[in-house]
């Protein structure tokens, strides 16, 4: 027996040893009674388990879902803004909540962690709407958000996503109930091209760089309609690298070799990404400057390319200790600094998210999600953390007043030292 | 004709990467014939590690590196001994064991180490210029270290006495064990080495392109591609198949953009295995 | 020879009462759980049991595929770009996706049946990734990274999770039977057979190459089917959800449910779902809860968690045959 069991692979020996020894034939009768009792007892415990904190809204708590990635290669990017939104909920309570008709409200953030991944946001999210009730969710991140759309809008949930980059399905015509309430993918590029228009004026032609995340074929024409109204041109195809490119060297070898060109702009990225071509451009003898529309803090590309590389490269980020910071924002700064330490990423987009929803909600003197949209649709400005802000949008994103847009921070590499290049006004058409 | 000699490098680079990190796996596989689907998570332990050692202790980054060799080179040894020795021949359940190391340690990293971009401090500064070629020595470094690590295994491999045990044990592991050999004390320094040199990987990747817990994953697959590329029972072949996949990883995104590149870089390599089924220097298996 | 008569008898009288308890359980659930997220959670289960029993099924052939997920997602997607860019009713764009994939199953499976064992694995490794990354290099038409939105649900709108529920329950039970027929017909014994050794089953005649492709072919119809199911259930699809690691989780729900039991899929499905989701408010700890359980059966239940009646009952009959030697002595 045993040669003849050797020949057919180690992989099914298990299973051919069962056979012969015949366990699915005899077990099924025990295993189908275990079976059934494990079943059931997991039926009983789940629903009393996971039914703990389902009580709706009390007379004095708004309860505000938050959909986060807790784990996974996601969390490195939620985790720190869902810290910040915290810093920013507590914030909003001490000044008073949000007070609806006479009564105050004090923010309780329910977060739900979505394990980085599409079907990791469909299950947080069918929690949050059906088994937490609750009516207004922030987050998640990016192409992520499309997820929550068939499940949020048939339950009229509200959802302002922590970020979007221009997918299908993050907040557009077919999302009823999705609103972004922070400066995401297109208005930092509105604010990074107008940056680039203004501290380098001899720049008119660019090499256009993206990720391909699914938003190539919508982003890459808007992109170029933001370049054209500050007079940039594009030049040469879109260099786009796949999601899971380990040597950049290649992608800056291509952006080298695409002649006539300034500058490189550059949408949709993540530090270590732009550290990596910036180091392989830099190493080609190539120093143009670099606009990464990210919101993530130059101190990532530092870790990966230098100070030195880093020169001229700038990007679309929030400089803790700028004195031209609008003074909401820098509170939270302050407070996430003095918690989390100096070199914490501030990305502030759920915070930002919070604060408008408060201001439609207070406008609207209602917890009725269908009332607070109709609301934020009827405003044209709304107060941000950053400033005063513009509620706008309709042709980019082909929904109307669905988007708040606010000054965009730039942040640049000066003398060494990482500061604040200033703040873009930012209108999106 | 501008590209060629950047492209040249890039090949010669990403090969000595790809090599460097599936050196380990394939000793490891041939010797004690354990698939060790942790291997990515273990380059990313020792990057990780070697980062504590160098940044937070603030060691010179050399004796980080080989400190971190050490650790995980003992985390090797442990894993032989409880992880793959009971299941040692068990396909399935190597694999889930593998897969639970996965999960627990990049869980782990992720809570302790996540939340920043980390690097590891540069082994060697500076670009150099030759005529229209400029290299950062770090990539040389990179190129250096790997070929002779590799020079080094294959040395080892045929002209020491444990590494002619080793070959004895891929071939035939009842008659190695009849001869004589402990087949346990080799399995366990098999597993050493193959750490270890997963653990170089990961402190020159970490320098190289930085660190995150979750690189492991993208490196695993690289490392399953050379290895069965080169064939099961050949150290030597882990050399052109690293040439292979470096070629194509090094020159498709010139062509093609994005995810394409991905999808017909694992075409190629698909292709290459059907008409030679047993890897380029793979011995042939029994019908 | 007494023994196997006896099994067949117990197999004919255990099988049904075993599904039979577990339906009416299923069945009556959604009267007892009110909440629309555990319901869910259980529609997502039904899904990935037909999935990982398919999987099963390819296995009793003597190959293992690691790229199921893969196929699954060409399910899914098949049938979502269907509905969405042809705008055919999900009715029947998914029993045509289910086909597919079992066609183009079976076209990948002639040339990978001439890779022994370890290589077969390894390059269907490669083709589940290959397939992955296709689907984000697909552009407008698969949506790339960010997914495919806009795919025909199969029922009307509607808030309520019950309807979804009983369509997925009802499906994975129509999958069951035909896969425990299938395993247990003569084609099916015939492939056990050809699995044990290839010699002694072409010395009768029997064409392997052909009865490896018709159990590709049947596994990949069914993970096709479930595929398809979840892009009209979901109605947003990613190339995440069906990656590399995804087909790690469906081999895992097979090897700690069993591998050699049929119902050992189902168990491991059920368990490697609904233990994380126990421990959802474990935050960032509760994937160690999951690695936590793949050790325990790893290292105490060699036969998975199905084969665990059997290694209690041993170990009851071991210590009475001790305790008879020694009465004997």
């Amino acid at each position: 027996m045993v040669p003849l069991a050797a020949s057919c692979g180690e992989l099914g020996l298990m299973e051919i040893k069962e056979i012969k020894r015949g366990y699915n034939m005899k077990s099924m009768k025990s295993s189908s009674i275990i079976s059934i009792i494990i079943l059931v007892g997991w039926m009983v415990l789940l629903p009393i388990t996971a039914n703990k904190a389902s009580a709706q809204s009390e007379e004095k708590t708004l309860r505000i879902g938050e959909l986060v990635a807790l784990t996974g290669f996601f969390s490195i990017r939620d985790i720190p803004d869902a810290n910040e939104s915290k810093i920013a909920a507590d914030l909003i309570n001490e000044m008073g909540g949000i007070t609806i008709n006479g009564q105050k409200y004090l923010i309780e953030l329910v977060p739900e962690d979505y394990k980085s991944s599409m079907d990791g946001v469909a299950a947080a999210t069918n929690r949050l709407v059906y088994d937490k009730g609750l009516k207004f969710i922030i987050g998640p991140t990016a192409f992520f958000a499309a997820a929550t759309g068939p499940i949020c809008d048939p339950n009229k949930v509200i959802r302002i996503p922590t970020w979007v980059v221009h997918s299908p399905g993050e907040v557009d015509s077919s999302t009823p109930y999705a609103f972004l309430g922070c400066n995401a993918t297109v208005a930092t590029a509105i604010g990074m091209a107008e940056y680039l228009k203004q501290a380098y004026p001899n720049v008119k032609k660019v090499t256009y760089v993206t990720i391909d995340d699914g938003t190539v074929p919508h982003m890459s024409s808007i992109a170029e309609k933001i370049l054209n109204d500050k007079g940039i041109i594009i030049v040469g195809k879109p260099i786009v690298y796949s999601n899971d490119t380990l040597d950049f060297s290649p992608i800056a070898a291509k952006i080298n070799a695409n002649k006539g060109t300034d500058a490189v702009f550059h949408v949709n990225c993540v530090g270590p990404q732009v550290g990596n071509i910036v180091k392989g451009l830099r190493e080609l003898g190539n120093n143009m400057p670099y606009a990464a529309c990210m919101p993530t803090s130059l101190t990532e590309v530092v870790a990966v390319a230098g100070k030195e590389a880093t020169k001229d490269v700038f990007v679309g980020a929030i400089t803790a200790g700028d004195p031209d910071m609008a003074p909401l924002a820098t509170e939270i700064c302050k407070r996430t600094i003095a918690q989390y330490g100096s070199d914490y990423t501030l990305y502030l987009t759920g915070a930002d998210g919070l604060w408008d929803l408060k201001q439609v909600m207070e406008k609207a003197q209602s917890l009725d999600p269908t009332v607070v949209k109709a609301t934020w649709e009827s405003m044209d400005t709304i107060e941000t953390i950053f400033g005063t802000g513009t509620v706008c949008g309709d042709e980019i994103f082909g929904i109307k007043h669905h988007v708040v847009a606010h000054p965009q921070p730039i942040q640049i590499l000066k003398d060494g030292k990482i500061v604040s290049g200033g703040w873009m006004p930012v209108y999106i058409p | 004709m501008e590209q060629l000699v950047p492209t040249l490098t890039n090949i010669l680079v990403l090969s000595s990467m790809y090599i460097l990190v599936a050196l380990g796996f394939v000793l490891l596989f041939n010797v004690a014939g354990i698939l060790n689907f942790a291997h990515g998570v273990i380059y990313m332990l020792g990057g990780y590690i070697g980062f504590a050692f160098s940044v937070v202790c603030g060691l010179n980054q050399w004796l980080a590196l080989l400190l971190t060799v050490i650790v995980i080179a003992s985390f090797g040894v442990f894993l032989e001994r409880f992880c793959f020795r009971p299941f040692a021949g068990d396909f399935n359940r190597t694999v889930t064991i593998c897969i639970a190391i996965i999960v627990i340690l990049e869980t782990g990293v992720n809570i302790i180490g996540g939340t920043k971009i980390l690097t590891f401090p540069a082994f060697v500064e500076g670009i150099l210029r030759i005529g229209h070629v400029s290299v950062s020595h770090e990539r040389i470094v990179t190129f250096a270290i790997g070929a002779a690590l590799l020079g080094i295994i294959i040395w080892f491999i045929n002209r020491t006495k444990w590494g002619q045990q080793m070959q004895a044990i891929s071939q035939d592991i009842e008659a190695a064990a009849l001869q004589g050999i402990n087949v346990h004390r080799i399995s366990a320094f098999a597993s050493a080495l193959g750490c270890g040199l997963a653990a170089i990987a990961g402190c020159l990747m970490g320098a190289y392109i930085g660190l995150s817990p979750f690189m492991g994953d993208f490196m695993l697959v690289k490392v399953l591609i050379v290895a069965i590329l080169a064939g099961v029972g050949s150290i030597g072949g882990v050399f052109f198949a690293g040439l292979v996949l470096g070629a194509i990883d090094a020159i498709l995104p010139l062509f093609i953009s994005g995810a394409a590149s991905s999808a017909i870089a694992v075409a190629i390599v698909i292709v290459i295995l059907l008409i030679r089924p047993q890897g380029l220097f793979g011995h042939e298996m029994e019908m | 020879m007494s023994e196997s008569l006896s099994t067949r008898d117990g197999k004919k009288l255990t099988k049904p009462a075993f599904y039979a308890g577990l339906m009416i359980i299923l069945s009556l659930l959604p009267l007892f759980i009110s909440q629309g997220y555990m319901l869910h959670i259980l529609t997502l289960t039904f899904i990935y049991i037909i999935a990982a029993v398919s999987l099963r099924t390819i296995t009793i052939s003597g190959q293992f595929p690691l790229a199921h997920a893969a196929f699954m997602g060409m399910g899914a997607y098949l049938s979502g770009m269907a509905s969405k860019w042809l705008g055919w009713s999900p009715w029947l764009t998914i029993p045509l996706a289910a086909l597919m994939t079992a066609g183009i199953g079976m076209l990948i499976g002639y040339p990978f049946a001439r890779l022994r064992a370890l290589y077969y694995a390894m390059v269907s490794l490669f083709f589940g990734i290959g397939v992955t990354q296709a689907i984000y290099a697909g552009g407008i038409w698969t949506g790339g990274y960010g997914g495919l939105i806009g795919i025909s649900p199969l029922l009307p709108p509607t808030t309520s999770k019950v309807p979804y529920y009983y369509l997925s329950l009802g499906l994975a039970m129509v999958s069951i039977i035909a896969l425990y027929r299938f395993e247990f017909c003569r084609i099916g014994t015939t492939l056990k057979a050809v699995a044990q050794s290839h010699l002694a089953a072409s010395s009768v005649g029997i064409n392997e190459a052909w009865y490896r492709i018709l159990a590709m072919g049947v596994g990949c119809f069914f993970v096709g089917l479930a595929g398809a199911a979840y892009a009209h259930y979901n109605l947003v699809i990613s190339g995440t959800s069906f990656n590399f690691m995804a087909t790690l989780w469906l081999v895992m729900y097979v090897l700690i449910g069993g591998i050699g039991h049929f119902a050992g899929p189902i168990i491991g499905t059920f368990i490697l779902i609904l233990i994380p989701e126990f421990f959802r408010d474990l935050k960032t700890y509760s994937p160690f809860i999951y690695a936590g359980t793949l050790i325990i059966v790893v290292y105490l239940m060699p036969q998975g968690l199905a084969g665990l009646p059997q290694m209690v009952r041993s170990w009851f009959t071991e210590h009475r045959k001790d305790k008879r030697t020694v009465h004997a002595a």
